[in-house]
């Protein structure tokens, strides 16, 4: 037995001595930069293949205009040949040029951080890289911009020419057992989405989020990633897949305070699986790149496998016994169904995870027979609105005083994840068998729809959607590890998540942190009454064991290498990097869990299974089909986690008195939907991202009422299979447009009377508990120009001229037109209804608010419309 | 190489361990005490202990099943706090999900003869005294009677002894105050006892501790109490002193606390030898037998592909650090629940 094999307890005793001891053993160049001369015989040997990749990317780049760029600006010569060219790309650039253009206005260099054209063995310190890698750097000159598989071709190039021995030395690995081969989902971000935001930098995670579409995939090159806009632009409503891109790195066992962390610093005392225990947990670093044509592995061929699972179906058999029409079994959807398997899944020597474009909902079939089963009798604990609801889950975090604090502050509660969903949560129910196929369930006026749900006893189509989870591994019985030391030739695989589209591909919850309340933050208030700003990237939770056999926590961290200092970069610039509310001017984008939300109830892009002591990762308890859950998430003050649509105010008079969601992200009136009976919606009448419409103030009966549509009539399921979703609505919203938003929502409540919904009528003023309803919402650039005021019947103070006309304005500059009211309460035994689906209430106060993120004026309209602005 | 694998204890835990290992074509020898738990001590009266209905599929898994039915001395379908029943579930037919009681000895016993009955071996009487290092590496063990064993692995499964991380000089991080568990049977309760009004066990807690009322078949029940006062109070609970006290009164300390790390090259920590949550987590079987099988899970993978042991030991470390922290912090909320301030 090999008796050398002091590392693990070598690493512990360090990170136990204290954190600040770690530093003294690195190497002085550790940090991390190597700073001396680099010659030409330091390079190493790269293969006549990838040479000749290289020489192709070069001869684009100068048919493109990037050559003659590069020339211009850094006075770099690309034409060069053979050692002369090397030497060009490894020479320390001109520190005045290169100063220069990081500091030009536009130029995409200001978060760059090396010196060189190619810093070997570090593609993120390499000129070169940045230029085509990094989405802020874009010029008039360049005719098209590169293609993944290009940027594929630099990554392996900048590795190559690297000694694998020095690289060892530079991270200071002693042994090879610290090594492993392992699969990481990678992006290369500007410093404004990277953990340390002091460069742009490469990051990674175990962990990919690749999402499902109806269309093919659309690499948006200026952009540097893939968008879920269509191609075709005739089809922007709906959505293409995205993938998730992976690489397999030689990587290295480290502690966390040896690399940089996305991390929230919003842990809540109690949840046994945040991050704030970081410190006594092991994480993978990578270190190496390998690749097809690399001399380290004698130019073996990278060989992807990949294996996914959908069990959403399956598991309401397994655990739920639900009675399927002619007792079948709904089946385990496999990859071979599920993802693509062709070439488009190689993008050189990296491997993309890409769903399968279909219907993003569809009637499951077994053996090509359709599934129905037959629906249970509701109860309280079966029914959850219109849904049929499997199990009793009461792990929400809702808003609260912090049981742990005098001082009367709010948390969200915890969740102790007790309660692991085997199945679906929920289940839609809204149609029924008929003939060879199914019908929606009819909604009348009455209430016979809400008998026929709850009675049950018919046959529902059963439905499935793409959504799965699995592991991306290599095959390393193909690489030659000869040269490897004595690296395992395992390889430790990625998990995969395949989920739901993303409708806010823009933004993500790490933007949103400052607009939420959590242990550990100075903010005293918050929008969200439930849910909030958690990310996968801080949760510590092991992935599906039946699609990956490990138990480490650490597999939804995301990280880089630990940041320098970059002298050239001003400290205005890193203030910016931090600052989520500023235009970034790219299309943010990422398939890190950092953009992907945490587990709620039960969860937008991912769940947790397992049983009360062994829980795990996993899409199965997802709803079925996921746009049943994705409605009742959206109607809770948008989908649990921040980053995604908010739909609340579009339902919110029909929610519970005592438990009632606002609005915390508002949306505004076009992007939930403009009724054509509303004020603004004659001739403009239009359907929300979901299909669905807003509310509307209108006159009855001499009484102001306001028509909602009701959330338990509402079928987001049948306006999938109508095709009527619209991701365009949502998909150009930066975070600085919603940070806008909800500075200015924050503004009106703090300003309107405090009024909040029953259980909360104590508590603070604050969005996230107050009972106002935001029942329009209209940007505006005040005093600049005019307001439509489509939410504003004609007829409630006159004509409109008082709100619409710019010269009305009482504050200058951006903002919106928020319109509030508060309603008499739902009764529920005597409900108005207005049609089949759309009901009415009382309006008791209405607030006109014309507010920007400097100022606010509103008026209060029902108890006396000659009452004055308030400031 | 005497023996692919030591395993220093015989509980549930060092037999998980040696089941998973000798299933896995690995030698085992395990190190057993001279605790007569295994042999005459058998019949005699002892408190018992409540397991999770949960158990039993892991027992499954190491062709041990039997070994609840063997030791079972009563069933309870949930937990009474107060006036609060909380059922510990039920089957997808409605039938309620049944804890056990048991004697732990005969528990023991039968988990004992089937790793033996599987291929490992045993040592005993037999006290592990020191380890043998090479190179920093845990490459064996001595024993008191004088014998040196070389191995590829020990798994430490030594439960309160603690031995590994006490003499390998591992730090102990603490999540609670100290805290004293204490546990007794009582006999001759009359059947018109509160205690058996149904069939659930009682959970009382007060602010510096609880007591935990099991009761029986035969007007017998083992109590259990946990304080963070100190061993002054070792008494049988109020609610049973008019009734006889049987046997001794056995006391430990219960302070919420894991070694750090709990493994490394050559040895693996698994059970109350890595962390110890008190007993009101109702796990400690559980969870010695899940770490067990776990902690053999990694050796054999540390010994199988060598050359990515400290990958394995990390994984295990991540593991099982995580594991209790998801135990601490549910006990510490359920704590808080109930106003027992001992963290």
């Amino acid at each position: 037995m090999n008796m050398n094999r002091r590392n693990f307890l070598r690493t512990t005793a360090l990170a136990t001595a204290g954190s600040s001891l770690a530093f003294a053993f690195g190497r002085g160049r550790f940090g991390f930069l190597p700073d001396e001369t680099i010659k030409l015989s330091d390079l190493a040997a790269v293969s006549p293949q990838l040479e000749a990749s290289f020489q192709q990317l070069l001869q684009w780049l100068s048919t493109n205009g990037w050559t003659n760029y590069l020339s211009k600006e850094l006075g770099i010569d690309l034409s060069l040949q053979g050692d002369a060219l090397k030497a060009e790309l490894i020479k320390e650039l001109d520190s005045e040029k290169l100063q220069a253009i990081r500091s030009k206005e536009g130029s995409g260099y200001d978060d760059f951080s090396g010196s060189r054209l190619v810093q070997p063995g570090f593609p993120a310190f390499s000129l070169l890289y940045h230029t085509l890698a990094s989405p802020r750097v874009r010029a008039s000159e360049f005719a098209a911009y590169p293609e993944l598989k290009q940027i594929d071709i630099l990554e392996n190039y900048i590795h190559a020419l690297y000694a694998f021995s020095k690289l060892k030395s530079d991270y200071d690995i002693a042994s090879d057992k610290d090594l492993v081969l392992a699969v990481f989902a990678y992006e290369y971000r500007p410093a404004f989405k990277t953990p340390h935001h002091q460069h742009a930098d490469i990051v990674y995670s175990r962990t990919g989020i690749a999402r499902i579409g109806t269309e093919p995939i659309n690499y948006d090159a200026i952009n540097r990633c893939f968008t879920n806009n269509p191609a075709d632009a005739a089809k922007t409503k709906l959505v293409a897949v995205t993938p998730a891109r992976y690489g397999v790195f030689i990587a290295k066992k480290v502690r966390s305070n040896r690399v940089d962390l996305m991390k929230a610093d919003t842990s809540k005392p109690g949840d046994p699986y945040n991050d704030a225990k970081d410190g006594e947990k092991w994480f993978l670093q990578p270190v190496r790149k390998l690749f097809n044509d690399d001399l380290l592995t004698n130019g073996s061929k990278i060989d992807f496998t990949e294996l996914h699972r959908s069990e959403k179906i399956y598991k309401l058999h397994v655990t739920k016994k639900l009675p399927i029409t002619g007792g079948l079994i709904p089946p385990v959807l496999d990859s071979a169904y599920l993802l693509m398997q062709d070439e488009s899944r190689n993008a050189g020597s990296s491997f993309l995870v890409i769903s399968i474009p279909r219907p993003l909902i569809r009637h499951a079939l077994k053996d090509g027979q359709p599934l129905y089963f037959k629906v249970n009798k509701g109860t309280e604990d079966t029914r959850y609105f219109n849904s049929l609801n499997t199990q009793a889950v009461e792990d929400v975090e809702l808003l609260q005083l912090n049981p742990q604090t005098k001082n009367g502050t709010y948390w969200h509660s915890v969740n102790y994840y007790d309660a692991p969903r085997k199945q679906p949560l929920f289940l839609n129910i809204t149609h029924q068998k008929s003939g060879q196929s199914y019908t929606q369930l009819k909604r009348e006026m009455n209430g016979s729809f809400d008998k026929k749900i709850n009675a049950g006893a018919y046959d529902s189509p059963l439905f499935e959607d793409s959504i799965c989870d699995g592991q991306v591994s290599v095959n390393t019985a193909g690489i030659d590890f000869a040269k490897l030391g004595t690296i395992s030739k395992l390889c430790l695989p990625a998990f995969s998540i395949v989920t739901a589209p993303d409708f806010f591909p823009q933004v993500d919850c790490f933007d949103m942190l400052a607009y939420d309340i959590a242990p550990g933050r100075n903010k005293k208030d918050t929008n969200f009454y439930e849910g909030g700003t958690a990310s996968l990237a801080t949760l510590r939770m092991r992935p599906n064991p039946r699609v990956l056999d490990t138990k480490d926590p650490t597999y939804t961290a995301v990280l880089s290498k630990q940041s320098k200092k970059i002298p050239g970069i001003s400290k205005e610039k890193l203030d910016t990097f931090q600052n989520p509310s500023v235009d970034k001017g790219y299309f943010v984008s990422g398939f890190l869990p950092d953009v992907s939300s945490s587990i709620f109830a039960p969860g937008w892009d991912i769940t947790y299974s397992g049983t009360k002591d062994n829980i795990y990762l996993a899409t199965e308890g997802l709803g079925s089909p996921f746009t049943e859950d994705m409605k009742l998430c959206a109607a809770m003050n948008g989908m649990w986690p921040a980053a995604s649509p908010d739909a609340a105010r579009t339902y919110q008079g029909g929610l519970e008195p005592e438990y009632r969601n606002t609005t915390a992200v508002p949306l505004m009136d076009d992007e939930i939907g403009l009724h054509a009976d509303s004020p603004g919606g004659a001739g403009e009448h239009s359907y929300g991202w979901d299909g669905e419409q807003g509310p509307y103030i209108e006159k009855i009966n001499g009484k102001w009422k306001v028509n909602f549509t009701d959330l338990a009539r509402a079928d987001v399921v049948q306006n999938t299979l109508d095709a009527t979703l619209d991701m365009s609505k949502l998909r150009e919203l930066t975070s600085k447009e919603l940070i806008s938003r909800m500075d200015c929502l924050r503004a009106c409540i703090q300003k309107l009377p405090k009024k909040n919904f029953e259980s909360k009528e104590k508590l603070a003023k604050m969005t996230g508990f107050t009972y106002h309803w935001l029942v329009s919402a209209e940007k505006a650039n005040w005093g600049n120009e005019d307001v439509k005021a489509a939410g504003i019947p004609e007829n409630l103070a006159g004509s409109k001229d008082w709100i619409s006309n710019k010269m009305n304005a009482k504050v200058n500059g951006p903002g919106y037109l928020f319109v509030f009211i508060d309603t008499s309460k739902d009764d529920l035994d005597h409900r108005d209804w207005a049609d089949y689906k759309r009901r009415r209430l009382t309006i008791d106060n209405l607030y006109v608010c014309q507010v920007t993120e400097k100022g606010i004026a509103w008026k209060e309209m029902m108890r006396g419309s000659k009452k004055d602005w308030q400031f | 190489m005497d023996v692919d694998i030591v395993i220093i204890g015989a509980g549930p835990a060092g037999c998980a361990a040696a089941i998973v290992a000798v299933q896995s074509g690995l030698s085992a020898l395990i190190i057993a005490g001279k605790n007569t738990r295994h042999d005459s001590a058998n019949l005699t009266i002892q408190p018992s202990e409540s397991i999770h209905p949960g158990v039993l599929s892991l027992l499954e898994l190491l062709q041990a099943g039997p070994a609840i039915a063997a030791a079972s001395v009563g069933v309870y379908e949930g937990v009474q706090t107060g006036e609060t029943l909380a059922p510990l579930g039920s089957s997808a037919d409605g039938d309620p999900w049944l804890g056990n009681h048991i004697h732990r000895h005969r528990f023991d016993k039968a988990l004992l003869d089937a790793a033996l009955l599987q291929g490992a071996g045993i040592l005993q009487p037999e006290m592990v005294s020191d380890l043998l290092l090479q190179d920093d590496c845990v490459v064996g063990i001595k024993t008191m009677s004088g014998n040196q064993i070389t191995c590829k692995y020990v798994i430490d499964a030594s439960g309160y002894m603690r031995f590994g991380g006490k003499k390998l000089q591992f730090e102990e991080a603490f999540d609670s105050l100290p805290l004293t568990a204490w546990t007794g049977v009582t006999e001759n309760i009359p059947p018109d006892h509160f205690l058996y009004s149904n069939r659930f066990t009682r959970f009382i807690p007060n602010p510096g501790g609880w007591t935990w009322l099991a009761p029986e078949s035969g007007g017998r029940c083992t109590w259990t109490m946990l304080s963070a006062k100190g061993k002054q109070s070792v008494e049988p609970p109020g609610e049973l002193t008019a009734f006889t006290n049987q046997g001794k009164i056995k006391a430990a300390n219960c302070r919420w606390r894991i070694f750090r790390p709990v493994c490394k090259e050559g040895i693996i920590l698994c059970g109350d030898a890595a962390a110890i949550v008190d007993p009101a987590a109702g796990q400690g079987i559980l969870n010695a037998l899940l770490s067990g099988m776990t902690a053999s899970k990694t050796v054999v993978s540390c010994i199988s592909d060598p050359d990515q042991e400290p990958i394995y030991l990390a994984e295990y470390d991540n593991w099982f650090f995580q594991y209790y922290q998801d135990r601490v912090q549910k006990l510490k909320t359920h704590y808080a629940d109930l106003g027992i301030a001992v963290f």
